[in-house]
């Protein structure tokens, strides 16, 4: 299908209806995924989802509508119901434009053509060669595994003059474990992401078979203070909240943010540096999941740091909040896909390290906390953060002593980043966050005891 | 188009295919957002699609397209089925889906005022309506948020048992979130209402005070201090005890977990596992509800399930798949968030059935603890039943009293310890809506309860 003529065609009906900003957005995308139950394969998917929207500006009052079916008549009335809906709308004097056309970054390495044409029997094999490599004790209860991955063709078009177009593709293996031993459970889980077929299915499933083996015979813990080591999971899944969505500039504008007020002051330790990082390629020329030459606007992705120094020096935005700030777009408008509308958010989160990586964290430590993951999230209009620590081990002279059952963590997030007091460089790419593990001091830990 | 469809499925279960079922979807959505008065987005959709799933020798294939047109949908269908028959050589769990009764309906969903003859403009003066609403409460409210949702499709689904349903689903929900902020401090308030219903719903109190009921819970919360973490006596009210017993319990009766292995409940049908005051209950017919649906989607016919009953496990929640394999009946609870999943076990209306405490009886008896009241998030492992909730306010309890407001509590323990510790059931029971997430679908459900007490539960906080 000529995706760039349909398209146009939809832009030149928009021109004609009395109307101030257009813009067409489509999404091709096909998808695979297999699964594995109980150590099983248990079934396979395969998913394509081709569509087109449009959003219409008329006084600053956007209007957006989207079709799956092509027919120029269903297209027609796409369009003419983004105009009525932008009509319908309160004018905002907030709105500025959408972007114009500037230069692209060259970036290589999100599209692997291999991913485009892995076969359901070969996802079948990379899940069973997880599943064999994580039976490595007679504790393993249950074994399961996932693989998705996929290829996505996007296009914009814009009034203004932008026309561009990009393919990604993308990976993830994730496998969940269950051990047992006498009436106790436990559970460990490990995965990858890659935008290339790079993905170690015997490392995933070794590795989660280990979590969840170690984490059998959890025990309580007394209330108190203690240091916490937080691997990268635990890093990416706090930070992405506590630092990715609270320098969004909408949270901030709308004053929803514990970080509003508090540009170019100090808010971390002097050694902390953290970057939004757009066109990240990692040493081996794989690009990010959040690596692409444009966001879901067509504004040119780039780096832009957030905390340098301990100091924050920048928010997020999208062409909206940026008109509103008198300031450029930082090319955050993300955009899943033809169905969504561009919404600001992290492209790939970078917290850079110093020395060090988790054992040698471990190593060093008396009495403290391995803090493996949280489901939780820190409460980004507070900072505070309260949370149960999934996984989770007590480390006594330097090395794990036992798994901690029921322990909550409690601090609040500015708090967290100035008691920050080793960064390591084991890096992860954790989805959306690249990070090594740290440490932090002084964290009051809830037990049951 | 049906011939053509029933066709289809006759020629591939000719090939080998054991069952096949094909939902075609006709959606048309609305989504009105407004931020701090202005209208952020109005959208407007139709999203049309097919999900055809083959299964063969314990084995599923799958496929979705958005092309509605014979050739696309014989394509699909193939897909599936090839799919399915490479999957099934490799599957080592080999099981048989037990037929079905088979149902040929066309149903629709009860509305008064349908969403189809409200137009745009009305939706958006009711959404600008609430929105001023929320900001014009107290001028320490800083920002809000007004989201209108409503939905309308038309959904085909045909089996390879015979059936054949045509239907008219509607519902609609409208929510409000504020944030309030004073001398430092930053509050947020959130409520919602909705219903498988029509235009109707707008009609209620609650529909036409919501900004108002979300801006007073923020400005409440800006005077609430730190909640100090440790274990207590708590009492849990209605919308609390609503999540609990969706989030820490059902997802553990949800028998696709007892199959993975992944429920602490998996070999305690017939077992006590609560005390004798105990009944949960998991309601799909509950017209007008959120969770509410006629059948499910795989045809299955939906009907009242008891989970618990005086504190005795009686039933898992069930697919097609799962009650084959366990040899039990299905119950109505394979659901598909669209045409581009596949169902799975999921809750419907999911509630904890009321006591006979009065209130005060149960503040008595808490003594000296916490009130912990809503909930912001929750999650569950149901492989070993820990659950955590992450509660909108709470308040201290001394000598029987409710005493200082305090926020950001977050209450963690083992679903089964908490069965066991319930000291007190209140005898009002109050719903509450909201989306369950499960495998990337999120499905409309609605949790009900009444106020708990519970002793032993630890609580997380900041102090």
């Amino acid at each position: 299908m000529d995706y760039f003529n349909i398209g146009k065609k939809c832009l030149k009906f928009a021109q004609k209806q009395n109307i101030d900003e257009a813009e067409v957005y489509i999404t091709n995308s096909r998808a695979i995924s297999a699964e594995i139950e109980k150590g099983s394969m248990k079934n396979a998917k395969e998913f394509q989802d081709h569509g087109i929207s449009i959003r219409v500006v008329k006084n600053g009052s956007i209007g957006f509508s989207f079709s799956t079916d092509f027919k120029w008549n269903n297209l027609e009335k796409m369009v003419l119901t983004a105009v009525k809906l932008s009509q319908t709308g309160v004018p905002d004097s907030d709105f500025r434009n959408f972007p114009f056309p500037s230069p692209y970054p060259s970036i290589k390495g999100t599209y692997d053509e291999k991913i485009a044409s892995l076969s359901i029997t070969s996802a079948m094999d990379y899940c069973l060669r997880t599943a064999f490599a994580a039976q490595i004790d007679k504790r393993i209860f249950s074994i399961n595994v996932q693989l998705v991955c996929g290829t996505v063709e996007r296009i914009l078009l814009n009034l203004n003059g932008i026309e561009v177009n990009s393919k990604e593709s993308a990976i993830q293996l994730f496998s969940q474990i269950t051990a047992k031993e006498n009436s106790e459970t436990s559970s460990g889980f490990e995965f990858q992401t890659s935008r290339y077929l790079q993905i170690d299915p015997e490392f995933v499933g070794k590795s989660s078979a280990e979590m969840a083996l170690n984490s059998l015979h959890a025990q309580n813990i007394e209330t108190g203070t203690y240091p916490i080591i937080l691997h990268p999971f635990a890093v990416s899944h706090l930070l992405a909240t506590a630092i990715g969505a609270a320098v969004n500039a909408e949270a901030i504008q709308y004053k929803r943010s514990y970080l509003t007020g508090l540009k170019d002051q100090e808010v971390a330790v002097e050694f902390l540096e953290i970057i939004d990082n757009g066109i990240y390629i990692d040493k081996n020329g794989v690009a990010g999941l959040g690596t692409s030459k444009c966001d879901g606007e067509g504004v040119p992705k780039q780096k832009t740091p957030l905390i340098f120094k301990g100091v924050l020096k920048n928010y997020l935005y999208d062409t909206y909040t940026a008109g509103k700030d008198d300031c450029q777009s930082t090319g955050n408008a993300a955009r899943r896909s033809y169905r969504s509308l561009p919404s600001i958010s992290i492209t790939n989160l970078e917290i850079l390290g110093q020395s060090g990586n988790l054992d040698s964290f471990i190593s060093e430590t008396t009495n403290g906390i391995l803090f493996y993951y949280t489901a939780d999230q820190p409460n980004i209009a507070t900072g505070d953060f309260s949370g149960l620590i999934s996984n989770g081990f007590k480390i006594e002279k330097g090395s794990i002593a036992y798994p901690l059952k029921q322990t909550m963590v409690g601090i609040n997030m500015l708090d967290f980043l100035k008691q920050i007091y080793a960064v390591g460089t084991d890096y992860r790419q954790v989805y959306h966050v690249i990070t090594p593990s740290l440490c932090v001091s002084d964290v009051k830990i809830a037990g049951a005891n | 188009m049906i011939d053509f469809l029933e066709n289809l499925i006759d020629q591939y279960l000719q090939q080998g295919a054991e069952f096949i079922d094909i939902r075609i979807e006709k959606n048309n959505f609305n989504n009105i957002n407004i931020v701090n008065g202005k209208t952020r987005d109005i959208i407007s959709a139709l999203d049309n699609g097919v999900g055809i799933r083959v299964f063969i020798k314990g084995a599923w294939g799958f496929s979705c397209t958005n092309k509605l047109d014979n050739n696309s949908i014989q394509h699909s269908m193939d897909s599936a089925f090839k799919i399915a028959h490479i999957v099934s050589q490799k599957a080592k769990i080999k099981f048989k889906l037990k037929e079905q009764s088979s149902y040929r309906k066309k149903v629709k969903y009860p509305h008064k005022k349908s969403l189809l003859d409200v137009s745009i403009e009305e939706k958006l003066k009711l959404a600008l309506n609430l929105d001023k609403q929320a900001k014009m409460y107290d001028n320490r409210i800083v920002n809000t948020n007004t989201s209108y949702v409503d939905f309308v499709g038309d959904q085909f689904l045909l089996n390879s048992f015979g059936t054949l349903l045509e239907m008219k689903i509607n519902f609609i929900r409208v929510v409000s979130r504020t944030y309030a902020f004073e001398a430092g401090v930053r509050q947020r308030g959130f409520e919602s209402i909705g219903g498988t219903c029509g235009f109707e719903l707008i009609d209620s109190e609650k529909a036409q005070n919501l900004g108002t009921l979300s801006s007073e819970q923020a400005i409440r919360l800006l005077k609430a201090v730190p909640a100090k973490a440790g274990k207590f006596t708590v009492l849990m009210n209605p919308a609390l005890t609503g999540v609990f017993v969706h989030e820490a319990f059902g997802h553990a009766c949800e028998a696709d977990a007892v199959l993975s292995g992944e429920s602490i409940l998996a070999d305690r049908i017939g077992t006590q596992i609560g005390l004798d005051t105990v009944t949960i209950i998991d309601d799909p017919t509950l017209k007008g509800k959120f969770g509410y649906y006629p059948y499910d989607s795989e045809g299955n016919l939906s009907r009242k399930k008891i989970l618990v009953e005086n504190g005795v496990l009686k039933n898992f929640l069930h697919s097609l798949e799962t009650a084959s394999r366990l040899n039990m009946e299905p119950t109505g609870n394979a659901r598909a968030q669209n045409y581009q999943n596949v169902p799975i076990v999921r809750m419907s209306n999911t509630y904890f059935q009321p006591g006979d405490w009065k209130l005060e009886e149960l503040f008595e008896e808490v003594k000296n603890g916490l009130f912990l009241e809503g909930w912001i998030y929750g999650y569950t492992d149901p492989s070993d039943g820990s659950f955590t909730f992450k509660c909108r306010q709470a308040h201290r309890i001394e000598k029987g009293e409710c005493k200082e407001l305090l926020r950001d509590a977050g209450l963690s323990g083992m679903t089964l310890e908490i069965l066991k510790n319930i000291i007190g059931i209140g005898r009002d029971i109050e719903f509450s809506e909201g989306y369950c997430g499960k495998e990337n679908q999120n499905v409309p459900v609605t949790d009900g309860g009444p106020h708990v007490a519970v002793k032993d539960v630890i609580v997380g906080g900041l102090k």
